[in-house]
C-alpha cells in the first residue's frame, strides 16, 4: 500500500520509475502493469458515453486509443486522471486500478493521483499570465513541492526532454504565448513531465499541428517512453501504429454508448484484427 | 442538415472547418436596406451627439456657475481648509480629503470581499446556492443608498461604536488612526457603508469575467494537481485581472459619488484628522447639505465649484484606473 | 353633519360667486372695472338678480362655517369691489377690528386659480395644511402649490418671478432685496428651536439652561454633563459625569440660523467666530441631516444633545428642556411661549425682524424663537392671484388659520403684528390699484 503522503515526497527525490521496485504484494504479471480499468461507465448526466471498459495499461509502454468522433475517447482518458468528475453532472462507475489500489475508491485523493498521472491536452494551453519558465515550473510550484534551488535543474531537465530547451533557452522569463503552436504543446509537455508523474496522458497532442510538429513530438514519445507509461487519444492512425506498443479500439455503437472493441499489440491490430468493425475502422471504411 | 437555412448550413460548415464552404451567401443588397442604414446611422449619430452635447453644457453650466469662486479664491480654493459661510470663507481642502479617503477605505474593503465574493459563487457555491447569492449580490446593488443610511445610522454606527471603534480605541488609541472619541458616525463608518454599496459591483464585474475563463486553462492547472486554491490562484485571479480592476473602477466611480448614506453616516464636520473615528465630510455631501439654502451668490458659486471639483478628481481617478487596466493588460 | 357641511360649503362658494357677480353689476352699472374674469362676467350677465339674492343670504352661512363675523352684506361687497369702485366704495367701508376678521370675499368666482409658492421646508406642512383648508371651506377654486425647496431656493424663485410667492425661515439680506426690489415680508408663523437631550437622571424632570450655558456646550468648552454651569442652571438634580456628544444639522436650515442667532445674540464670541446662517462652522460635535437625524443621533448616543423644531419635538415626543430669556425666567417651548416672544413693543418698518432673545420687558417669552415671512411683490400683474394670495394670506392669519396652526403646533404670530400684516397687505396692486383695502 502507498501511504497517500508519499506523493508529497518531492519529485526530484522520488526513484525513476524504472528503478521503482514493483508495490506491495501484486503478483510478478501485475508487477508490469501500471495502471488497470476494470468495469468502467462513464456518465453526463443521464447520458453513458462509456459502458464497462476493462483494460490494464504496461509500465513504459505506449498505448493508443482510437475510435470514430465521439465513442469515448477523451471520456475515458479523462476517468483516468479523474478529471471527468470535473464536469458538472458527470461521473464515473467501475474500477480503476494504481498501485494496487483504486482510484475511485472513497477517500482517494483526486489531486494527489493528478500529480502521478500527467496531462497533455489536444489544444496548447501554456498558462498566459506565466513566462516560459514558469509554465515549465508550474507543476513545481505548487504548494511548494520542489525547493528553489532546484528549480532550475528541473525546468531545464523537462525542457530537455520535451526537446524544447535549445529552442528556449533564451527566452525563458519570456511570455509562453510568443511561441508557435508546436513549441506551445512540447512546453505543455514539458510542463506535465516536470513532476514527474507515472502516466502521462495525451488527449490528440498532435492534432492541432503541422506534420513537421507532429513528428517532433511522434519522436518525443518515443523517448519519453523510457522513463513513463504514456496513453494517447489519436485519430491518426499512422501515428498509433508509429507509436504505440498497444492500442485500443473504442466504438460508438447505435445508441452512441462507447464500447471497447478490441484491445491488442499494436502491429497484430493493424495486421490481423480480431473484430470485423476493427478491421473495418483501420482501412477506412467507416468513422 | 437538410431543411436548415443557407447561412445555417454555411455556419455548421464553418463550424466543421468544411474547406470547400462558400462564403456566405449575401443579404440582398438594394435601395431599402442602403437607405434603411443610413437612417439608422443618422439617428444613432443624433443620440451620440445627445449625449456629447449634454455633457458639454454640464461642463459649461459648472464651470461658468462657479467662476465666482475661483475669481475670489483662486487656487486657495483647493488648499484652503476653512469652510465658514457665514464669513464667505470657502476651501475645500477637508471635501476633497474625506471624499478621497473614504472611496479609499470603501476600495481596499470592497476590492477583496467582492472578488472573493465573485470566486466564492463561481468555484465554491454548490450549483443549487450559485443563483441565488448572485441573486442577493445583484440585489445588494438595487437597494437605494438611503436605505443604507437609514441602516447605517440605526444599526450599523451603534454596533461600531459598541463594538469595533470600542476595541480599537482601548487597544490601538496610541495609533493615531485609531484615537477616539468615537460616536460610530466618522470616516470609517462611511468607508464601510461606501464598501457594502460597491461591492456588488466589483463581484458581478469579475465574477463575469471569471466566467470568460477558458476551461483549458483551468483543466491545465487541474491537471497538475493543483488544488482548487491553486486554480484560483494561478489561473482565475491572473485571468480575471482586468475584470478586478476595471469592476473596481466602476465601483470608485460610485463610491466617488455616493452621497446619502454617506451623508447619513459620515457627521458631516469638515475637518482634516488622521483618526479613522473622526467626523467628516464629502464634496457630495457638502453640496447635498448646504445648496439649498446657499444665500449669497458667492456660496453657491463655491458650492459649483466643489461640483467642479468632484468631477475633476472623478476624472482623475478614471483616468488612474484606466492607465491600470491598460498596464495589466499589456503586461499579459 | 356631513351634509350640514356640504351644504355650508356650497353656500361659502356661491358667495365667492356672488362677489364676482357684484363686480360685474357695477361694472354693467358704469365703473371702469379693467380686469374681471369673462366667465364670472358672463355668468352676471345672465343671472345678475339671482346673484345678488345669494349674496345676501351668504354671510350667515359664512359666520356658522369659519367663526368669522361680518358686520353686513355691504362689507362683503365693498371688500371685493373695492377696486373697482376705487376709493369711494372703500370709504365707506368699514374699517379697523373688521377688517382684522376678513370675509375672504374678495376672491374672483368660478375661474380656477392656481398659486405656486416656492421655499422654506419648515412652513411647508402648515401651508400644505392650511391651503387644503382654505381650498375645502373657502374657495374650492383655488389651489397652491407649494414646493418645499428650502428657503435660500424660495427666494430664489420668488426673485426670478417664476413662482407667485416665496417663503423664507430668514429675511432676504439688504443685497437680495435689491435683486428683488418690491418684495413684502410677511411673517406667517413662528419656529420655536429647542433643545433635546439624552441623559440619564434619577429625577422626573426637564434640564433647563442659560443661553450662555449652551453656547458654552456649542462651543466645546462645556464637555461634561455635571460641568458647573448645567449644575447653575439646575439646582437640585445630581447630574453624571458624561461626556456631552454635541449634534448639530448638517443640512443649511432655518432651524440652524434661528439657533446660531440667538448664540450670537448672546455671545460676542459666536457672533464673531462662528456666526450666523443655515450652515455655520460648528466648532465641535457631529452633524446630522433634518430633525430626524439630529434626533436620532441624540437618541443613540447617551449624553447626547441637539436642537429640533419644536413642531418635530412634540409629534415624536422628544424631551425637551427649558431655556432662560432674558427676563430670568426658564421657559418651557411651547406654541404659547414661543408666540409671546413675538410680540415685541415695536416692530421696524419692513417687517424684517428676529425675535430670538427678546427684551427683558418681554415676559414669558421663550427665547430661541424665529419667524416664517412668505415673500410675495407689491407689484402684482394678475388681479385674480393677486387677490388669491391676499384672501389666503388674511384667512391663515385669522383664528380659523391660527387653530390650524396650534393644532400643528406652530405658534400663530400675535395680535400686534396681525394689524400690521394686514397693513402691509394693502400695498399689494394689480396696475397701481390696490387688492386689499
Ligand atoms: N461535457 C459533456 N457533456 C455532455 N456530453 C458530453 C460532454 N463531453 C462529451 N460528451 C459526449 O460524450 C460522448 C463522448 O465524447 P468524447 O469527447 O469522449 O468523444 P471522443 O471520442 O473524444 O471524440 P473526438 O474524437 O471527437 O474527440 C459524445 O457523445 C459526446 O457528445
Ligand atoms: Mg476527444
Amino acid at each position: 500500500m502507498v501511504e497517500p503522503t508519499a506523493a508529497l515526497e518531492p519529485v526530484h527525490l522520488r526513484p525513476k520509475v524504472a528503478e521503482r521496485p514493483a508495490q506491495g504484494e501484486a503478483a510478478a504479471s501485475q508487477a508490469n502493469v501500471a495502471m488497470s480499468v476494470e468495469g468502467l461507465s462513464a456518465f453526463y448526466g443521464k447520458f453513458k458515453a462509456i459502458e464497462d471498459v476493462s483494460l490494464s495499461f504496461d509500465r513504459q509502454n505506449v498505448t493508443a486509443i482510437i475510435g470514430p468522433s465521439g465513442c469515448g475517447k477523451s471520456t475515458l482518458l479523462r476517468c483516468l486522471n479523474r478529471l471527468h468528475e470535473i464536469i458538472p453532472n458527470a461521473r464515473a462507475v467501475g474500477k480503476v486500478m494504481m498501485d494496487g489500489q483504486n482510484i475511485y475508491a472513497p477517500g482517494m485523493n483526486a489531486v494527489l493521483l493528478r500529480r502521478k498521472v500527467g496531462m497533455v491536452f489536444q489544444k496548447p494551453n501554456p498558462f498566459p499570465s506565466m513566462s516560459i519558465y514558469d509554465n515549465a515550473a508550474s507543476g513545481l510550484k505548487l504548494a511548494g513541492r520542489v525547493p528553489k534551488d532546484h528549480l532550475d535543474e528541473v525546468v531545464e531537465r523537462s525542457l530537455r526532454q520535451a526537446a524544447l530547451w535549445n529552442e528556449v533557452k533564451d527566452k525563458l522569463k519570456q511570455s509562453a504565448f510568443n511561441l508557435s503552436g508546436g513549441q506551445q504543446q512540447r512546453l505543455c509537455i514539458a510542463r506535465a513531465i516536470a513532476v514527474q508523474p507515472e502516466i502521462v496522458l495525451m488527449d490528440e497532442p498532435a492534432s492541432a499541428l503541422d506534420p513537421i510538429s507532429t513528428l517532433k513530438i511522434e519522436d518525443l514519445m518515443v523517448e519519453l517512453r523510457k522513463d513513463y507509461t504514456i496513453i494517447i487519444v489519436t485519430h491518426n492512425l499512422q501515428q498509433a501504429a508509429r507509436v504505440s506498443d498497444r492500442t485500443a479500439f473504442l466504438l460508438g455503437g447505435e445508441d452512441r454508448i462507447g464500447h471497447l472493441i478490441e484491445y491488442a499489440p499494436t502491429k497484430e491490430m493493424f495486421t490481423n484484427p480480431k473484430d470485423d468493425r476493427t478491421e473495418q475502422y483501420i482501412t477506412g471504411r467507416f468513422g | 442538415m437538410a431543411g436548415q437555412s443557407p447561412r445555417r448550413q454555411w455556419w455548421a460548415g464553418r463550424q466543421m472547418g468544411i474547406a470547400a464552404i462558400p462564403p456566405m451567401p449575401q443579404r440582398r443588397v438594394g435601395g431599402m436596406n442602403v437607405r434603411g442604414d443610413a437612417i439608422f446611422r443618422s439617428v444613432l449619430a443624433v443620440f451620440a451627439a445627445i449625449i456629447l452635447v449634454i455633457i458639454g453644457l454640464m461642463l459649461v453650466m459648472v464651470v461658468t456657475q462657479s467662476s465666482e469662486a475661483w475669481r475670489k479664491f483662486g487656487l486657495g480654493f483647493i488648499t484652503g481648509t476653512e469652510w465658514a459661510p457665514p464669513f464667505s470663507k470657502f476651501g475645500a481642502l477637508p471635501y476633497i480629503y474625506g471624499t478621497v479617503i473614504t472611496s479609499v477605505i470603501a476600495l481596499m474593503l470592497a476590492a477583496p470581499i467582492g472578488v472573493g465574493c465573485a470566486v466564492f459563487i463561481i468555484e465554491f457555491a454548490p450549483a443549487w446556492l450559485r443563483s441565488p447569492v448572485s441573486f442577493m449580490v445583484e440585489l445588494l446593488a438595487a437597494v437605494p443608498s438611503v436605505v443604507f443610511g437609514l441602516w447605517g445610522i440605526f444599526v450599523f454606527a451603534p454596533w461600531m461604536r459598541n463594538g469595533p471603534d470600542k476595541f480599537l480605541v482601548s487597544h490601538f488609541s496610541f495609533i493615531p488612526l485609531f484615537k477616539g472619541p468615537t460616536f460610530g458616525l466618522g470616516v470609517l463608518s462611511a468607508g464601510i457603508i461606501l464598501a457594502i454599496i460597491i461591492v456588488p459591483y466589483i463581484t458581478s464585474v469579475t465574477r463575469e469575467v471569471m466566467l470568460l475563463t477558458p476551461t483549458n486553462q483551468r483543466e491545465g492547472m487541474l491537471a497538475l494537481g493543483a488544488t482548487r486554491w491553486e486554480v484560483i490562484r494561478y489561473v482565475i485571479l491572473p485571468f480575471a485581472r482586468s475584470g478586478i480592476v476595471g469592476g473596481s473602477i466602476l465601483a470608485l466611480g460610485r463610491a466617488l459619488g455616493e452621497t446619502m448614506a454617506v451623508t447619513m453616516i459620515i457627521g458631516n464636520r469638515a475637518q482634516i484628522k488622521p483618526s479613522l473615528f473622526a467626523q467628516g465630510a464629502t464634496m457630495s455631501s457638502v453640496i447635498a447639505n448646504e445648496f439649498a439654502e446657499a444665500a449669497t451668490t458667492l456660496y453657491t458659486s463655491s458650492l459649483i465649484a466643489i461640483a467642479l471639483l468632484l468631477l475633476v478628481v472623478a476624472l482623475i481617478m478614471n483616468v488612474l484606473g484606466r492607465l491600470l487596466v491598460w498596464s495589466v493588460a499589456r503586461s499579459r | 353633519m356631513a351634509s350640514a357641511n356640504r351644504v355650508v360649503n356650497r353656500r361659502v362658494v356661491l358667495m365667492g360667486i356672488a362677489g364676482a357677480a357684484g363686480t360685474a353689476i357695477l361694472t354693467a352699472c358704469g365703473g371702469s372695472a379693467t380686469s374681471t374674469p369673462a366667465p364670472a362676467a358672463t355668468a352676471a350677465t345672465t343671472s345678475a338678480a339671482g346673484a345678488v339674492a345669494t349674496a345676501t343670504k351668504a354671510p350667515a352661512a359664512a359666520t356658522s362655517s369659519t367663526g368669522a363675523t361680518v358686520s353686513s352684506p355691504a362689507a362683503a361687497t365693498a371688500a371685493t369691489t373695492s377696486p373697482v369702485a376705487g376709493t369711494t366704495a372703500a370709504s365707506s367701508a368699514p374699517s379697523g377690528s373688521a377688517a382684522v376678521q376678513p370675509t375672504f370675499g374678495a376672491i374672483a368666482g368660478g375661474a380656477n386659480i392656481q398659486l405656486t409658492g416656492a421655499g422654506s421646508t419648515f412652513i411647508n406642512p402648515l401651508l400644505t395644511t392650511w391651503a387644503q383648508a382654505f381650498n375645502q371651506s373657502i374657495a374650492k377654486n383655488i389651489t397652491i402649490n407649494y414646493q418645499s425647496i428650502g428657503s435660500g431656493g424660495g427666494i430664489q424663485q420668488i426673485t426670478q418671478k417664476t413662482v407667485d410667492f416665496g417663503a423664507s425661515d430668514a429675511p432676504l439680506t439688504d443685497d437680495q432685496i435689491k435683486a428683488a426690489p418690491g418684495i413684502l415680508h410677511i411673517p406667517m408663523v413662528h419656529g420655536p428651536v429647542v433643545p433635546t437631550y439624552n441623559l440619564k437622571l434619577d429625577v422626573n424632570k426637564p434640564l433647563q439652561f442659560s443661553g450662555q450655558t449652551l453656547v458654552g456646550i456649542y462651543f466645546g468648552t462645556i464637555t461634561k454633563w455635571n460641568d458647573k454651569a448645567i449644575a447653575a442652571d439646575n439646582p437640585g438634580i445630581t447630574l453624571p459625569s458624561t461626556d456631552i456628544a454635541v449634534v448639530y444639522r448638517s443640512d443649511g436650515s432655518g432651524t440652524t440660523s434661528i439657533w446660531v442667532d440667538f448664540f450670537s445674540k448672546i455671545s460676542k464670541d459666536w457672533e464673531s467666530k462662528v456666526g450666523r446662517g443655515t450652515s455655520v462652522k460648528f466648532p465641535t460635535g457631529i452633524g446630522a441631516k433634518g430633525n430626524e437625524g439630529v434626533a436620532g443621533q441624540v437618541k443613540q448616543v447617551e449624553g447626547g444633545i441637539g436642537y429640533v423644531e419644536l413642531a418635530y419635538a412634540l409629534e415624536n415626543k422628544l424631551p425637551l428642556s427649558l431655556v432662560k430669556n432674558a427676563a430670568g425666567e426658564f421657559i418651557p417651548p411651547t406654541v404659547d411661549s414661543a408666540s409671546k416672544a413675538a410680540a415685541l413693543t415695536s416692530y421696524p418698518d419692513d417687517l424684517r425682524f428676529s425675535i430670538t432673545n427678546p427684551a427683558a420687558e418681554v415676559k414669558g417669552a421663550y427665547p430661541i424663537t424665529g419667524t416664517t415671512w412668505v415673500l410675495p411683490f407689491t407689484q402684482q400683474t394678475d388681479k385674480n392671484k393677486a387677490d388669491a394670495l391676499v384672501s389666503f394670506i388674511r384667512w391663515a392669519i385669522s383664528p380659523a388659520g391660527d387653530e390650524i396652526a396650534r393644532s400643528k403646533n406652530y405658534p400663530p404670530i400675535p395680535a400686534p403684528l396681525k394689524a400690521k400684516v394686514l397693513e402691509k397687505l394693502k400695498l399689494i396692486t394689480v396696475n397701481g390699484v390696490p387688492v386689499y383695502k
